[in-house]
């Protein structure tokens, strides 16, 4: 039963967002008896929402307030960017938390290790795969391969690969936990029509309302995070549907709202108190922002592929997953399949003749996304722009990112390789991206955890420095990127970070 | 064939619509030009007329914009030396290939780019399916049918 809490009740948690993280960590509260109201920027759509339609996808569900600068390509939606997700989750590796031991001092960057270890780490691995369903996992099968992905197979194979998985995919491999299993309709980006993928919007979110300690209030867009006047934080301002606004008083809050907005509106809650943003005494907020290396390959195969046919990211190639120096860089990536309907296909067709050429063998084509580690600089930062205001009258994000020199050579290996991968059998046309920052979809970085806190934003477990009642619960905690695609890790913390508020508010410590 | 029928019903029925917002000629010049941005002999002028159709219509509302083709049409004239839609296949691409990095042509490649990749017509000509969760998914339509890869 879906609770209604008052505004001035402000013995709730208030989380921010309802994606990958808020509604994790609203889930778990509300699981453990706390009561916590969710705000949403977006509204509620249903399964019967969910077309076999980019376009009417994209309207729906995706976030149009104005950005400026690097792109990203994220919702605004109950169960926000995992409505829109591929599901892959691959986990992070021992070296990758601890990156500045591993990879040593790189020029332009502000390398850090984790302030936790991956052993501390594994055990919310475990409860995230258990609760996303993740295949290969929890008894669930690897997902079935689909042509296009056996392609990829054999491509890898045949250049020396030798850890290549269906498994790590938070996609329903046969029915679990009320949900169907998968039954390859292939539009997995534009929402899951079954619910076979992983999404808060039909896990997290209708399980903490069962709970009986839980409010979603969609539309309900936080523009501002109040605080008293010993720097902890009492109620989150938000504008509802018709433009009212409101406050909801808080015990505590937590700001899932993807690293974009998440900056946004920790600046936006600027005071006397925290003149450069809230939680910002470090200067970091908004800093180190990364994206990790995503560049794509396409080919024109000997045969058909049908890459539309069935998942989109059906699994991935692990063996370049690792920290080799000898490759040139530090770090290591990803090859994951990637299936795209022809409009995305066409982005690498270049016009004229090259482009009836590549579009006319659609049916032969397939692809995959190098997903790689994105060392963080200060210098790529997301701001607020100085006058220019959105239609709510906010100032607009402006994103500025490039990549390091060592996501450059990273890139330029990873791109030799998967053109290996597919001329060893036999495709001619071989095309990358000329999208060379990617496509935003991975955003992690600007309110990292540290140790120190003259380093970053938060600590070990989210919790800001600056202010004890205030937890970030996106991937804007990551204090390095990985490899990995970032959800499962995302969730990880999430989880792990509700055992910790729980148990603060137990000790009487929160 | 039906699709025959449909498309002379929809090169009658909206060209006068685009007639009367634009004159003929500009129309045409950028017809040309889309099709050669994605040349399919398989599809009729219609297909490249409906898929410009937005774009047009957003130009009716937004001066600017209208502004922008009208000027980019003049840059194919002049770097065809006249007339650039009456001028040879061939000096029609390389007075495109000249101007690819214009505002113009990056405004013409992605209007015409995604609205023709999502075309249901030109899904049939390049072998897309298309939306599938009302037959079930692939599940039981060949999602891993695949049979030329080599054995190991
Ligand atoms: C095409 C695509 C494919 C992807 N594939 C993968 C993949 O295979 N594996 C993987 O790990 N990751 C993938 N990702 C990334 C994944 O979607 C994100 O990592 C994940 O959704 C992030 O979770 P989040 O909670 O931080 O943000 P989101 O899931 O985006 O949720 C944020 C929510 O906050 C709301 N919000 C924002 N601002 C406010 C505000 N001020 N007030 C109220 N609400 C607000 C938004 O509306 C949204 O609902 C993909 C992303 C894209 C775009
Ligand atoms: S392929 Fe599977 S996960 Fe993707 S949309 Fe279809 S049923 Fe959902």
């Amino acid at each position: 039963m879906p609770r209604e809490y008052d505004l001035n009740d402000d013995r709730v948690v208030v989380v921010i967002g309802s994606g990958a993280g808020g509604g994790t960590v609203a889930n778990e509260l509300a699981q453990k008896g706390i009561d916590v109201v969710c705000l949403e920027a977006g509204g509620r759509l249903t399964l019967a929402d969910v077309v076999n339609d980019y376009r009417l996808m994209n309207e729906r569900m995706g976030w149009h307030d104005e950005r400026r600068g690097a792109g990203v390509w994220l919702c605004k939606t109950v169960g926000g960017t995992t409505m829109r997700w591929s599901g892959c989750c691959p986990r992070l590796l021992v070296h990758e938390l601890r990156a500045r031991s591993t990879y040593g001092a790189m020029d332009d960057t502000t390398l850090i290790d984790w302030p936790l270890t991956l052993e501390e780490l594994e055990p919310y691995y475990d409860q995230a795969e258990a609760k996303m369903g993740v295949s290969g996992t929890n008894g669930l099968p690897p997902l079935a391969e689909n042509s296009h992905f056996k392609v990829l197979k054999a491509g890898a194979r045949r250049i020396g690969y030798r850890d290549i998985t269906t498994s790590h995919i938070a996609i329903n491999s046969v029915a679990y936990d009320g949900r169907p299993g998968c039954q390859q309709i292939g539009f997995c980006n534009a929402g899951c029509a079954i619910g076979a993928k992983w999404s808060t919007l039909y896990t997290e979110v209708p399980k903490a309302e069962t709970t009986g300690h839980f409010e979603l209030r969609t539309h309900a867009m936080a523009i501002r995070i109040n605080h008293d006047e010993r720097g902890r934080v009492t109620g989150v301002v938000f504008r509802d549907v018709d433009g009212v606004l409101h406050e909801q008083r808080a015990r505590a809050v937590c700001v899932a709202c993807n690293v974009v907005e998440t900056t946004r509106l920790l600046l936006l809650s600027e005071s006397s108190l925290f003149p450069d943003g809230l939680a910002n005494s470090s200067g970091h907020l908004g800093r180190n922002y990364m994206r990790h290396l995503a560049q794509g390959v396409s080919a024109i195969m000997p045969g058909p592929v049908n890459q539309h046919r069935g998942t989109a990211q059906t699994g991935f190639v692990r063996d370049e997953h690792r920290h080799d120096p000898r490759r040139g860089f530090a770090g290591g990536y990803l090859l994951e399949l990637s299936g795209q309907p022809p409009f995305v296909f066409a982005r690498k067709a270049g016009w004229g003749a090259d482009a009836q050429r590549w579009m006319e063998n659609y049916s032969h084509g397939a692809g995959l996304l190098l997903c790689g580690e994105d060392p963080p600089q200060a210098s790529n930062r997301i701001g607020l722009h100085p006058t220019d205001k959105d239609a709510l009258g906010l100032p607009i994000p402006v994103l500025e990112y490039s990549l390091h020199p060592n996501t450059k050579a990273m890139m330029q290996h990873a791109v030799a390789q998967g053109r290996e991968l597919y001329s060893s059998l036999g495709a001619t046309d071989i095309r990358d991206n000329t999208d060379q920052l990617g496509g935003g979809c991975h955003n992690m970085g600007v309110a990292r955890m540290s140790a120190d806190p003259s380093d970053g934003v938060t600590n070990r477990w989210g919790q800001a420095h600056d202010v004890p009642n205030l937890f970030v619960s996106d991937g804007s905690v990551f204090s390095t990127s990985g490899a990995p695609n970032p959800t499962l890790t995302i969730v990880a913390l999430a989880i792990r970070q509700a055992d910790h508020i729980a148990e603060r508010m137990t000790q009487g410590t929160l | 064939m039906a699709s025959t029928a449909s498309v002379a019903i929809v090169a009658t029925l909206p060209g006068c619509a685009l007639g009367t917002r634009r004159d003929e000629v500009e129309r045409r010049a950028l017809l040309r030009m889309a099709r050669l941005l994605y040349p399919h002999d398989g599809l009729d002028d219609a297909i490249y007329r409906d898929v410009l159709e937005p774009l047009l219509v957003r130009a009716d509302g937004d001066g600017a914009l209208a502004g922008d083709l009208r000027a980019g049409i003049e840059m194919l004239d002049a770097e065809a030396g006249g007339n650039w839609r009456s001028a040879s296949p061939d000096s029609q691409l390389e007075a495109l290939k000249r101007i690819e990095k214009s505002a113009f042509f990056e405004t013409m490649r992605d209007a015409v780019q995604r609205a023709l990749y999502e075309h249901p017509t030109v899904w049939e000509l390049i072998g897309y399916e298309g939306p599938s969760v009302q037959y079930g998914g692939y599940l039981h339509r060949g999602f891993d049918d695949i049979d030329w890869l080599p054995v190991e």
